[in-house]
């Protein structure tokens, strides 16, 4: 490459200083493209310069932010990869598929760019159009032809105008997502949305959208969200409409069907949905989720969520409760209860249910006990102290839950109610407690009169254990052969933010009674909790298979009172 | 009875190393699965690979060897991962220790994946870089792959204002 050098203008005698300038100046933009030049020609001896354009592009995709982990401030900063050179920015630009994804933080000049150079390639629009915004319009008419997903959370605004660009069809769109909050007048969305030709659409979620059933988009779906219409629908419209969608993989209705509707016909066929893995119905009511319920036949193995609302007294709904589980499983399963129980006590009349089917191992593996999932929400209303209020007790003992296998609470439930009124879980294997004043569950699993634990005889593990503890429990025990503990099948406990109390103190001997037995715990996890009796982590250690202890305070003298 | 002795296959790289494998763990490679279907009867004259170095290969056989008998990924996962960017760039702590070599390595292996046709070895490389560029500015990328700016000033001049666009919002 002929370069040329600075002393050939330096030699040259200039007469008029204009002329020198220019002359300089002529030699200087030489120069530097020489530079440039030199500069890019580097460039291909460095190491990373040997990966082609398809690894360098795949590089770039890799550096892209994820759709669901993105903001405002992450969102453009991968196309610093089309600043460092010629090269990278050569292969950035030339690859339309790092500029497919356009959303919310695009400012306009920036929406034509990509556009543009995402050539022909199908689009991920996620938009949040308002009246003041008119670059999302012009996206729109521009490219819907190519859009494949489209997400839309309207903000404010007089968007119904915007809603008119979506007239023409949309032959690739495959996700169509609309949201739009209660505050702003309702939209309908018709058949004449995308001109009817929506042919490769196969998930639809609308959150506050009127939706006219007979539309082109209930077609060949496989997910289907209605979230809160302004109308609600009636369960046998739906029903039809869902007759049409024999592919569905999911299907979520919040708030949707109408309640104090007459019941369905018992002459109503059942339609079945072969392929659905999730079916979860929020905010109706008891007796008309359930009615609709008893029309869908689906796999045992579909997750079946039901957050429903009842006036029922607590008896009432545990025995309404039974009635379907028992028609449910006698008319779906043919086996033994498949499903799982998830019960929600969340205020004195109302009661979330949520029955799940079984996890996908047992879908594989049916001869896996049943897991079962009881929640009870309490932590805003903890000084209403349910495990007081003759409701909880009632509730939890008229509800034989010989399946529970799983438990979770953030309510100070009342040691006997843990003792007496569910205390015996047989298939029990799993217990979750945050943010409860106090842990009763343990206190009743330390009084459990099947374990028997005296003075003052020690084993050497136990004693090999006490030495982890700070303060002595006082005296030695021993452990004669437990008969069956409370929570036989008691595999793991997580405890968070919960104050141990000082009648745990005989805990680690009543796990190494479990222990001693074949039924250990073999995992028990504490996260910010405090204990006041001084054993720590390495008391645990010697009873339990593992254990994780993570920002916990051990204390002599600590008061139980000061720890939220 | 024993059980069927696993099928040992002879490769040849470009500085003439040889490495004798096991069969199952050489078909992570699609290229070399391919190119055994294609052949019917068995040969022993090694399998000649004239894109890949003897140490480098000694690396991809150590990936190879680890990941032995996981399913290998179908065009369609592929293209469905590309389509929903659902991309992540999380490595396995197994996959991270072996891909932290030098920067010459790493490239090597990139390439080495590439022909081969092992696609999970490919995206640990990618990933490797793409989090070595993640978070840092232009100059300090350039500095970390000893890249020097070769821009024009009319490229330049472009640079700077699509960086207004995107950071003026």
């Amino acid at each position: 490459m002929p370069l040329t050098t600075p002393h050939h203008v330096l030699n040259l005698h200039f007469d008029n200083s204009n002329v020198a300038f220019q002359k300089i100046d002529e030699e200087l933009a030489v120069l530097r493209e020489s530079i440039r030049a030199l500069q890019a020609f580097r460039n291909t001896f460095t190491p990373i310069y040997r990966l082609p354009p398809e690894i360098l592009s795949r590089i770039f995709s890799f550096t892209q932010p994820g759709v669901k982990n993105h903001n405002r401030s992450t969102s453009l900063r991968w196309t610093r990869v089309t600043y460092v050179s010629q090269h990278w920015r050569n292969v950035a630009i030339s690859t339309p598929s790092l500029w497919t994804h356009i959303d919310r933080f695009r400012p306009k000049d920036l929406v034509e760019m990509w556009l543009q150079r995402s050539k022909a390639a199908p689009l991920f629009v996620n938009l949040c159009p308002n009246s003041s915004e008119d670059e999302y319009a012009y996206l729109i008419k521009t490219s819907l032809f190519r859009i494949r997903e489209l997400r839309m959370e309207v903000g404010a605004g007089t968007w119904n105008s915007f809603w008119s660009n979506l007239s023409s069809p949309a032959p690739l769109l495959a996700c169509l997502e609309v949201s739009i909050p209660r505050t702003l007048p309702p939209l309908t969305i018709s058949d004449s949305t995308f001109a009817g030709a929506t042919p490769c659409l196969r998930r639809l979620e609308l959150t506050g959208c009127s939706v006219d059933l007979n539309s082109h988009l209930f077609k060949d779906l496989t997910v289907l969200e209605l979230h809160s219409p302004p109308q609600k629908i009636l369960a046998r419209d739906l029903l039809i409409t869902i007759r049409k969608l024999p592919g569905l993989a999911s299907l979520v209705l919040s708030d949707v069907l109408h309640k104090n509707a007459a019941p369905l016909s018992s002459n109503f066929d059942t339609i079945t949905l072969p392929h659905l893995g999730k079916l979860s119905i929020k905010g109706g009511s008891f007796v008309e989720d359930l009615d609709f319920l008893s029309h869908l036949s689906f796999p045992t193995n579909t997750t079946l969520q039901l957050y429903s609302e009842t006036q029922a007294s607590t008896e009432g709904m545990a025995a309404a409760l039974l009635n379907f589980m028992s028609v449910y499983n006698a008319a779906r399963c043919q086996q033994s209860f498949p499903y799982l129980l998830n019960l929600s006590l969340d205020d004195w009349n109302t009661l979330e249910l949520t029955i799940r089917a079984e996890c996908t191992e047992r879908a594989h593996n049916p001869a896996l006990p049943v897991f079962v999932d009881l929640r009870i929400y309490g932590w805003l209303r903890a000084s209403l102290q349910l495990s007081d209020t003759p409701e909880t007790t009632a509730l939890l003992s008229s509800l034989p839950l010989p399946f529970l296998a799983s438990f979770s609470t953030s309510c100070n439930l009342d040691a006997k109610v843990w003792a007496n009124g569910f205390g015996h879980l047989p298939n029990l294997k799993h217990i979750s407690v945050a943010r409860a004043p106090a842990l009763n569950f343990l206190s009743a699993m330390v009084d459990d009169p099947t374990i028997a634990i005296s003075a003052p005889l020690e084993t050497k593990n136990m004693q090999a254990m006490r030495k982890g503890a700070k303060r002595s429990t006082g005296g030695g025990v021993q452990l004669s052969t437990p008969q069956v503990p409370i929570f036989p099948e008691l595999e793991t406990i997580e405890l968070r933010r919960v104050v141990l109390p000082r009648n745990t103190t005989n805990l680690v001997n009543v796990l190494l009674a479990r222990k001693s037995v074949g039924k250990g715990i073999k995992f028990f996890e504490l996260r910010e909790c405090l204990t006041v009796d001084g054993w720590t982590q390495d008391a645990l250690l010697g009873c339990v298979d593992r254990v994780i202890w993570d920002r916990c305070i051990s204390s002599y003298d600590g008061d139980e009172d000061n720890s939220d | 009875m024993a059980a069927p002795a696993t099928q040992q296959i002879k490769i040849r790289c470009n500085d003439e190393k040889e490495f004798t494998v096991d069969r199952d763990v050489l078909e992570r490679s699609v290229l070399i699965k391919n190119m055994l279907e294609d052949v019917t009867e068995q040969q022993d004259a090694p399998i000649p690979l004239p894109n890949v170095s003897g140490p480098v290969m000694a690396k991809v056989l150590e990936y190879c060897t680890h990941h032995r008998g996981e399913p290998l990924p179908s065009a369609d996962t592929e293209q469905s991962q590309d389509e929903t960017r659902k991309r992540t760039t999380d490595i396995s702590e197994w996959d991270q220790k072996f891909i932290t070599v030098d920067q010459e390595m790493l490239f090597e292996i990139i390439l080495a994946a590439n022909y081969l046709d092992i696609k999970s070895l490919l995206d640990v490389g990618c990933k490797t870089v793409a989090n070595m560029i993640k978070g840092k500015t232009p100059e300090e990328i350039r500095k970390l792959f000893n890249i020097v700016n070769d821009f024009t000033p009319e490229e330049e001049a472009q640079i700077k204002k699509e960086n207004e666009w995107a950071e003026d919002r």
